[in-house]
């Protein structure tokens, strides 16, 4: 046998191969990511916006530090935490800025439409005639008035909103106006202080009545306000298309929306999956190249036809972007859906 | 993408060694190593995937004994199978977020017999039957897929044709079965072909050979992966494999022998080249 060690060799050889590494591109392009999906809100109550920094591997790096920006503080400011204050009705963009670990400056932005948060009373609709108790005598003057120039008919809840008087003198000139008393019919829907600044609180309807004490006439003015709950708008949900990534069959649309107990990804009738893979599971990540760091929904059940996964309430609705579909046990990306841009 | 079937190929590599019908007492032993490593696979389509880089070593015995006139015993008996993959690195951090996994055990033995009908016209005719003995794990390592059989007792029935030629004065044989593979366990029956030439070379001292083989699934098993709870690395498989072999004699009895094998297309199977060697005794 003095073939033996070639042939040992050749076996060594063999077995040596077993042993390596795969090197895996997981780089992505880090991203800065606006988290708090507003849309729409309204005049009279302040904002708070969070952002999101995923670093070069799709890792979300907690306490970052941002900078924020308004493209038109006269419509809303923002300060250094993300605390907006809509100022007046328009459309504004809201600019978060931070630098990558790797010294680039990343930059998101959202739109924000501000709306009003009262109705005012329009000359149509007339404020309603105020009633007024004459205690003095003299036919050659007038009733001295007390007027509300900026009523309203409708406020939303948990706003803010500033009132403001004029008055008319038994001469029937303007005035300045006396020290004027202000009550709400239920303070727990509306409350109202002495300058006049309203704090509705919920909805309902509340009569708002201001009057003040003129030598020995109290003249008064009401207003009766319907309030309305809070008419912020949010991103709830986000729908796209499942899309094979590889030689196996898997399409479908999705909606990841958000329900009572958390969120729910919702897969479409038009759903379909190979049967031929082994260990096909589900993800979400921050990074479509790797399920390192992502989070494992479970192994897929069903490969053809409508179904849904519950995910629990820790996971917000922008905390990932992309679901992934992987073969588990060879490590292979199958398909992929883009939850956001 | 399916390690059974490379174990399967292995076996068909090995089953059809042999030369013809051993007489009694007669027979050709193989103690044998055999290592693929993959990094793409041909999917259910025929088209092809990257995988995680996955690897198989298997030692095995290979045996072909006459035991009468008539009558030869075939087993192939896989006594160390390998199934492992390389650690995952990320090229970003560096850091290894899946470790290297191995899953050693027994593979599926393979036990048969063969039955020698006697000459067709120019071709020898014998028939076998082998079985295939579910001695390995099929479902192994963390999650399953290290396995190193499939779980199921399948039949091979096999009607084997074997003739000799000449070309300019040189001697080759030829040698081809038709087979029909019955697997259970919500498997997929198979239709195997399988063909062989080879001559002998340097006053017999090395033989050299190529081989083809086809498997053919008929898709009539059920087991697929919505149903086999991710158990389904053997089913549906499909291949036409080119392979070739120098054995060369080392004295009367002994010999070394060296092969390869590519899976020119497939479906559900690694695309790589195997490698293999082993110390052949014909006694």
């Amino acid at each position: 046998m003095q073939y033996h060690k070639p042939l040992s060799l050749f076996f060594i050889c063999l077995f040596i191969s077993c042993t390596g590494v795969d090197l895996i591109d997981d780089y992505v392009p880090p991203v800065l990511r606006i988290t708090t999906p507003y849309s729409e809100i309204t005049l009279g109550d302040s904002y708070s916006f969070e952002a999101s920094y995923f670093n070069n591997i799709g890792e979300f790096i907690p306490n970052s530090q941002f900078e924020w920006e308004s493209s038109n503080s006269e419509i809303l400011t923002i300060d250094s935490n993300g605390n907006a204050t809509p100022l007046r009705v328009g459309t504004v963009q809201i600019i978060v800025r931070t630098t990558s670990s790797e010294g680039s400056v990343l930059q998101d932005e959202i739109n924000i439409t501000i709306q009003s948060n009262v109705v005012l009373v329009t000359p149509e609709e007339p404020m309603e005639e105020p009633s007024e108790e004459e205690l003095i005598s003299g036919s050659n003057t007038q009733t001295p008035t007390i007027t509300i120039t900026n009523a309203i008919t409708q406020i939303t809840a948990e706003t803010n909103y500033q009132l403001e008087l004029a008055f008319q003198d038994a001469m029937g000139n303007p005035a300045d106006v006396p020290n004027s008393n202000w009550t709400s019919s239920n303070e727990s829907l509306l409350q109202v202080d002495e300058t006049g600044t309203l704090q509705a609180i919920a909805a309902g309807t509340v009569t708002l009545t201001v009057s003040v004490q003129v030598s020995n006439t109290l003249i008064s003015a009401q207003s009766v306000i319907n309030i309305i709950a809070p008419a912020v708008e949010m991103v709830t949900s986000f729908s796209g298309e499942v899309v094979s990534k590889s030689s196996y069959t898997l399409e479908g649309s999705f909606t990841l929306s958000s329900g009572n107990d958390g969120l729910v990804l919702s897969l479409d009738e038009n759903y379909k999956a190979s049967t031929a893979l082994p260990g096909l599971y589900i993800y979400l990540s921050n990074n479509a190249n790797t399920t390192a760091g992502a989070y494992g929904i479970g192994a897929v059940t069903v490969f053809n036809g409508a179904h849904s996964y519950n995910l629990p309430n820790s996971i917000e609705l922008m905390d990932y972007k992309y679901i992934l579909y992987w073969c588990k046990p060879f490590n292979v990306k199958v398909g992929e859906a883009k939850i956001y841009d | 993408m399916k390690n059974l079937l490379t174990l399967l190929l292995i076996c068909s590599s090995f089953l059809v060694h042999g030369q013809w019908i051993k007489e009694k007492g007669t027979g050709y032993l193989k103690l044998g190593g055999w290592s693929l490593l993959a990094n793409k696979h041909f999917t259910d389509q025929g088209l092809t995937d990257p995988n995680s880089t996955r690897g198989l070593f298997i030692n095995s015995i290979y045996g072909e004994i006459g035991i009468g006139k008539k009558i030869n015993i075939i087993a192939y008996l896989p006594f160390f199978v390998k199934n492992y993959q390389y650690a995952q690195v990320p090229k970003t951090t560096g850091k290894v977020y899946e470790p290297r996994q191995e899953y050693n055990g027994l593979g599926d033995f393979n036990l048969g017999l063969e039955y020698g009908w006697g000459q067709l016209k120019n071709w020898k005719l014998s028939g076998s039957l082998i079985l295939g003995i579910p001695s390995g794990e099929s479902t192994a390592g963390s999650d399953g897929s290290y396995q190193t059989g499939d779980g199921e007792f399948n039949q091979l029935l096999q009607i084997n044709l074997g003739k000799s030629y000449r070309i300019n004065n040189q001697s080759f044989y030829l040698k081809s079965y038709l087979g029909y593979n019955n697997r259970t366990q919500g498997f997929s029956d198979e239709f195997h072909w399988f063909g062989e030439t080879g001559t002998q070379l340097f006053n017999s001292n090395l033989l050299i050979l190529s081989r083809l083989h086809w498997i053919k699934p008929l898709y009539n098993g059920t087991l697929d992966a919505s149903n086999a709870n991710g158990a389904i690395f053997a089913n549906n498989i499909e291949s036409f494999t080119l392979g070739g072999e120098l054995a060369w004699s080392i004295g009367e009895k002994w010999g070394m022998a060296l092969g390869t094998a590519t899976p020119l297309f497939g479906k559900v199977i690694y695309k790589a080249t195997s490698f293999s060697g082993g110390v052949f005794l014909i006694f």
